[in-house]
């Protein structure tokens, strides 16, 4: 029998590789369904204030309970190393985990990391027992310094959160997985579809976190599960490992035996 | 002399004496006992759960609860 192939970060071993969001479905419902349907194991939540003007509704965490998932909270919204570290703290004391998907963000049109702020916030937060899963830049040497300073998941953009405009600079991430190949590396923001997520797990990647590209499709459920076999349809393809690229054509049927047609 | 106040969640309350964070989060309808997932910062310090009988609030305090949400 083919041994499972499981995906190890953060002590975690998970057999999905496709990490989710539990933000913007159009109800709680379809959330609790496309999450079961896309296989996710972690399932990624924000940390934010309680609205103190009604604390009697259903919690979203009360909704979860009922699901497989371990969490995953991110420090989304954050703009300083300094608030990325205090919602870190926040999340793992209210969550009890020592998993943070760490976001820090420079601007409000791209939504691109501030690298300054970001490393200086991984360093931080390593320090201080986190296991960190740092969502970077599509750039190499970012990268090589969060998976070198003991990240346990390095997570570079295939282009702008939420932009679903899928893989931009696919030779970026594959340098990357070239020259970290020691460290989970995955695809974080920008996935627009099926197709997308697969090419990223073709270049070798460990996993996909999307979001948007489920939440917002006009099936959200249906999308979820292309995506889950999107990724095991990537992954596979990865560890089959793809022919080389030719220019001109080879045929596939032998030469030798063809029939051939008499002259008229 | 002015009322003693905190901000919790960024609204301004006036603080009664010798307010402990558990007071407070009784006050807000959150109570400690039922609710988990319910973190508290004080002054952008966290203070833990086991800490929240005995840690005070004072005049000028920031407070933030805050809870797990939809999140990407």
């Amino acid at each position: 029998m083919e041994q499972e192939d499981l995906f190890n970060v953060g002590g975690l071993a998970l057999r999905s590789r496709l990490l989710i969001g539990s933000s913007g479905y159009p109800s709680p419902q379809i959330m609790m369904e496309a999450v079961e349907a896309s296989g996710s194991e972690l399932l990624t939540v924000a940390i934010r204030r309680v609205n103190l003007s009604d604390t009697s509704g259903e919690s979203l965490l009360g909704l979860l309970t009922s699901l497989p998932v371990h969490l995953l909270p991110n420090t989304a919204g954050c703009y300083t190393a300094r608030e990325a570290v205090l919602v870190a703290e926040l999340a793992r004391e209210a969550l009890e985990t020592d998993l943070i998907k760490l976001e820090v963000i420079g601007d409000d049109e791209t939504l691109m990391p501030d690298v300054e702020q970001l490393l200086q916030a991984a360093r931080t937060l390593i320090d201080s027992g986190f296991t960190v899963m740092a969502y970077a830049n599509d750039d190499p040497v970012t990268c090589r310094k969060l998976a070198d300073m003991g990240c346990a998941a390095v997570m570079p953009l295939a282009s702008p959160i939420g932009s679903g405009m899928g893989l931009t600079n696919p030779y970026n991430l594959a340098l990357i997985r070239e020259l970290i190949p020691d460290v989970p590396l995955l695809v974080d923001a920008g996935i627009g579809t099926a197709s997308d997520a697969a090419r990223a797990m073709e270049l070798g990647y460990d996993g996909i976190l999307l979001n948007t590209a489920v939440s917002q499709a006009k099936h959200p459920v249906q999308m979820a599960k292309a995506m889950r076999l999107a990724v095991e349809a990537g992954r596979f393809a990865w560890r089959a490992g793809r022919i080389p690229r030719r220019r001109y054509a080879q045929a596939s049927s032998p030469f030798e035996g063809r029939v051939e047609a008499t002259p008229t | 002399m002015t009322t003693p106040r905190y901000f919790v969640n960024g609204e301004a309350r006036t603080l009664a004496s010798d307010m402990t964070v558990s007071d407070l989060l009784h006050a807000e309808g959150v109570h400690p006992e039922e609710v988990k997932g319910v973190a508290v910062a004080l002054n952008n310090t966290v203070i833990r759960r086991a800490e929240w009988s005995r840690a005070l609030v004072n005049d000028g305090d920031r407070v933030e609860i805050v809870t797990a949400q939809q999140g990407g």
